[in-house]
């Protein structure tokens, strides 16, 4: 939830930021209302115009619609067009590590999610992902090899009873099938 | 009730139970089977396939596990397990009805000889009316839908449900109106009609006998050429005492294996078949209290009777234009 | 039949529990309904229909028993990991992370822990009472809720998620309509179109709620966690384990009104633990009295969404037990449980079994008690969670989310949907768009969607019922004020008003 105290997300967005939601949220619903609009309506068949699937979703659009363009409003009254307030704080340095924490932890989710999983047994997918994971999220550039070996050999040791643990009891524990 | 289905299951039983006693079967799974229920959980394609699950596995010792992939009428279930490895490891299970017209709703690539069919128990679908409305018997109710039934709400679990078959079955057989209102399963369907907010329901009378029986709905007939007597109530009239010319099949639910799965595993599950289910107190338990029909077939046999219902659901969907092709051409004639 | 007579009967079913087996199995049952919670994928729903295949061969009495024990514990268990992680371990504690994280991020997580058992211990406890007290009256109320009824309380819950998100009710409503367009991707019911799928297949099924929900949590949580700084390890007080007298004391009518709304949150069929929560949540902002602190760690909160969603247990019950007609999912497969094993629900059983119903009755108490136990004892293990750093604790929550979003129905497809909302719901999250209205807007779209059409057709098109039936006209009512309400302007004039005068 937004509510809470986020480490990183803490400042509200910019209004140029709400523009732009504003603006990708505005295509976003009239495409749904034109998509709504080319369903068929089932009339030639004997069903009553208020069954057409295309009613709901074009509501829902809409709305939508509408909601943006309060949304595009708001921001321009809060200062989303003027060129100095608008535009949101300069990313620090603190902020673009985050951005590059993010970007390995989205690729590594995506290679285990997508590309191990249903290539190699579910148990050794999950050991050889959570093991990466660890020892590139720990790496502490400049240690001699000799002060490695602990924080590697340790997240080898948690990605396999990670794996083999969660295999176990899912499979069979809850009978649940492991992708 | 329960002395006629105990009378119709000594028949099925006598007509195609053999009575091989051989314990050792050819097919000794190593690992958990899969049954895919294409329903959601708790309802009566669920309740049958557990049934049937736990009766297998104290036969075969091994687990039979359940697994609930609903959606698009059941056909996300049944595409999953048509496309899982046929090893003898994944089952669906269902109604026939639907699996053998799949293909011809345009829904999915199967029919229903692509299966090794293995049926428990086979519904009777009914018709009833809540307490206070004015229809005493099937007969005014047809004239109220001849002149004015399109003012008349008959609530079904939805297209191509059991229930939504019977009502078009009737049109095709006599010009009737009616407003069709759709729930979510059979069993809102049915209270739609206890609590008054349509008048009639047309359902599976599994899914009524409960409220029959504490008078909260009145039954009027059946979907079948003989009556069936229910507990606490009385004697049900079949449909045909009104409308002769109607075929009344019945609707088979079990479970089934793609055809290609390894010889060994079918036989199997025919002495299975034959040595545990036929003989399962428990679903004949289950079914009399149901008030549905205790029908332990297989194969051919389940085939060919399983067809009439296929042959008249395709039926109704190409005659109510909602198939995407003539059930002539995937080998369906009319019933 | 006079109370004595009930009292007997309850004093008899108990005692029909009393052997060291049975004993032995609700403690097994109500653990591992607790894990089977805990885990972000694995729900209520899913442990029940687990466990029916799996008690098929013990006493019909028995297995009920362990089936009420892993419903019961699950709802309760799912508010673990809705603590300790902000990841809800089922859909029905999704709104206790409001409030429980916050708590744990504070040091609180102990007294979080105590304020959940607290709270849905007495939550069960009182929607138990209504069981046993207004079992046949309840029952009937459900049948007064008809299509036109069902709209408006789907609408209300919109109304409601938008303007209970704290900051911004715009982008709350935004949120709120995205979940019901998400809702309504698939087949509808009215003609099987499958809407928006694109020709794809798995899509013409619709969106799974527990995918979804596990990405826009469990996900989206992994990559925000790791996105920010490194947090400081809470060190978690241990000593306010045992939950304090005062807290009770203090919010007695938090407790009762968020009962009341969860029993009969579950009574209605298609509503469910989820929906209960989230209601009683809600009412509870707007009664309160320190309704600013909701969201950042209000024991009062957390105390509505868990009293909330385990009274809606028993709620639920009470439909399955006079008509045969569930009152939540885990209900339904109950309910299917209970006529496998040949006990006859509906509406013969006040006059054919009574003593079933105190049976069930003493199961619900049976479980509730042992779920207290384990509340108590296991909050202590628990917080060794939060002494875990992110770098070894996130990837586990990774796989545990891929497993769950697969579990429920063992298709690749879920998982690519949970990605989807994992990265989507990260983006909506950081430009402050509010998660919960988008869940609720899933949870109740069918219902929005289904029951609108039905009613129009039921009226051949006709609104007026929707405005005219009395149940429908109050909630109708209730739904405008809300809205308005939630308008700055009118509000402040209103309270004014009343206070010129």
């Amino acid at each position: 939830m937004s509510d809470h105290p986020a480490p990183a997300g803490e400042r509200a967005p910019s209004p140029r930021a709400d523009l732009l939601t504003a603006a990708v949220l505005l295509a976003f619903s009239i495409g749904v209302i034109v998509l709504s609009a080319g369903m068929p309506t089932f009339t030639d068949k004997g069903a009553s115009l208020f069954l057409a699937p295309g009613i709901v979703p074009g509501f829902y659009g809409s709305v939508l619609t509408l909601l943006a363009l309060v949304l595009a409003a708001r921001s321009i009254w809060r200062g989303a067009l003027r060129g100095d307030r608008g535009a949101g704080t300069a990313s620090g340095a603190g902020d673009r590590a985050g951005l590059l924490r993010l970007g390995i932890a989205v690729v590594l989710c995506l290679v285990f999610a997508v590309g191990l999983i249903g290539l190699v047994p579910f148990w050794l997918a999950v050991a050889l992902f959570v093991t990466s994971f660890i020892v590139i999220f720990e790496w502490q550039p400049g240690l001699g090899a000799s002060a490695r070996v602990r924080p590697v050999g340790t997240a080898v040791l948690q990605g396999m009873i990670a794996g083999l643990l969660v295999t176990y009891v899912f499979q069979e524990v809850f009978f649940v099938r492991l992708p | 009730m329960k002395r006629i289905i105990g009378l119709v299951s000594a028949a099925i039983v006598g007509a195609f139970g053999a009575t091989a006693e051989a314990q050792n079967y050819t097919w000794k799974p190593e690992r958990p089977v899969t049954i895919i229920v294409p329903w959601a959980a708790g309802g009566s394609t669920d309740q049958m396939a557990r049934i049937v699950a736990a009766e297998l596995e104290a036969e075969l010792k091994q687990k039979f596990v359940v697994v609930n992939q609903p959606g698009a009428s059941g056909s996300i279930g049944t595409k999953n397990a048509l496309e899982a490895a046929r090893d003898g490891y994944t089952w669906a299970a269902g109604a026939a009805a639907d699996v053998g017209t799949y293909k011809v709703l345009g829904m999915l690539e199967t029919e229903l000889k692509d299966w090794n069919l293995f049926f428990a128990v086979a519904n009777v679908s009914a018709i009833a009316v809540n307490p206070n409305a004015p229809y005493k018997d099937f007969g005014e109710l047809l004239e109220a839908w001849k002149k004015n039934g399109e003012n008349i709400s008959v609530s079904t679990a939805g297209l191509s449900s059991a229930g939504h078959n019977l009502m078009e079955s009737i049109r095709a057989n006599t010009p009737i109106k009616y407003r069709h209102v759709t729930y979510d399963g059979g069993n809102p369907a049915v209270i739609a009609a206890v609590s008054g907010e349509v008048p009639v329901v047309s359902q599976l009378l599994v899914e009524m006998s409960e409220m029959i029986k504490g008078k909260r709905l009145r039954p009027l007939a059946i979907l079948s050429d003989k009556p069936i007597s229910l507990e606490g109530h009385g004697e049900i009239p079949p449909i045909t005492k009104w409308l002769p010319n109607m075929p009344a099949p019945v609707n088979y639910f079990g479970i089934w294996a793609p055809k290609g799965t390894p010889d060994n595993v079918i036989k199997t599950m025919e002495m299975v078949w034959q040595n545990k289910i036929a003989k399962s107190e428990a679903l004949q338990k289950y079914a009399a209290s149901r008030s549905a029909l205790f029908a332990p077939i297989h194969g051919q046999t389940a085939h060919n009777e399983a067809f009439k219902m296929v042959r008249q659901t395709a039926w109704l969907y190409f005659d109510a234009g909602k198939a995407k092709l003539s059930p002539d051409t995937v080998g369906i004639p009319r019933l | 039949m006079n109370v004595f007579d009930n009292l007997q009967m309850l004093g008899a079913a108990f005692a029909s529990f009393a052997s060291p087996m049975i004993l032995f199995n609700v403690f097994w049952a109500t653990l591992l309904g607790i894990i089977i919670g805990a885990m972000p994928g694995l729900t209520a729903t899913m442990g029940v229909a687990l466990m029916t295949t799996l008690t098929y061969t013990m006493a019909p009495n028995s297995a009920i028993l362990v089936l009420i024990c892993i419903y019961v514990g699950a709802i309760y268990g799912g508010s673990r990991s809705a603590i300790l992680l902000n990841i809800p371990g089922t859909p029905a504690s999704a709104c206790s992370t409001l409030d429980g994280f916050p708590l744990a991020r504070q040091g609180l997580a102990g007294r979080a822990m105590g304020i959940s058992t607290t709270g849905s211990w007495l939550g069960t406890l009182f929607g138990t009472m209504c069981v046993a007290l207004f079992t046949p009256v309840l029952g009937e109320l459900s049948l007064s809720f008809g299509s036109y009824e069902f709209f408006w309380v789907a609408v209300f819950g919109i109304v409601i998620a938008g303007t209970l998100s704290g900051g911004d009710p715009l982008k709350g409503y935004i949120a709120g309509f995205l979940g019901l367009f998400v809702a309504a991707i698939g087949q509808e019911t009215n003609h099987n179109f499958p809407r928006f799928s694109f020709g794809i297949k798995d899509l013409e099924g619709g969106i799974g709620l527990l995918p979804a929900l596990v990405g826009a949590f469990g996900v989206a949580e992994v990559l925000q966690v790791m996105r920010g700084p490194a947090f400081k390890v809470v060190s978690s007080k241990v000593d306010s384990v045992i939950p304090r007298l005062g807290d009770i004391v203090r919010y007695w009518r938090t407790i009762l009104r968020s009962g009341a709304i969860g029993t009969f949150i579950g009574i209605m069929p298609g509503l469910g633990e989820d929906t209960a929560a989230w209601t009683s949540y809600a009412a509870a902002r707007r009664a309160s009295k320190e309704r600013e602190k909701y969201g950042k760690g209000s024991v009062e909160g957390l105390m509505a969404a868990e009293t909330g969603e385990s009274a809606c247990v028993p709620g639920a019950i009470i439909p399955v037990l006079t008509l045969a007609v569930p009152g939540s999912a885990p209900a339904a497969v109950l309910l299917a449980a209970m006529l496998i094993h040949g006990l006859n629900p509906g509406p013969l059983l006040m006059v054919n079994t009574p003593e079933f119903l105190y049976q069930i009755v003493a199961m619900l108490i049976i479980a509730d008690m042992t779920k207290l136990f384990f509340g108590l004892t296991l909050v202590k293990p628990l917080l060794w969670i939060l002494l875990v750093p992110r770098e070894r604790l996130m990837p586990v929550v990774f796989v545990l989310c891929t497993v769950g979003a697969f579990a429920i129905t063992s298709r690749v497809f879920d998982i690519y949907v949970m990605l989807a909302f994992g990265f989507v719901g990260f983006v909506l999250r950081e430009l402050k768009f509010p998660m919960a209205p988008l869940i609720l807007g899933l949870v109740l779209g069918e219902l929005l969607d289904k029951n609108l059409l039905r009613g129009l057709n039921l009226s051949a098109g006709d609104v007026t019922p929707f405005f005219t039936r009395p149940i429908s006209a109050i909630i109708a009512a209730i739904t405008l004020l809300s809205i308005l309400w939630s308008i700055p302007a009118v509000s402040r004039r209103v309270i004014s008003l009343f206070q010129r005068a």
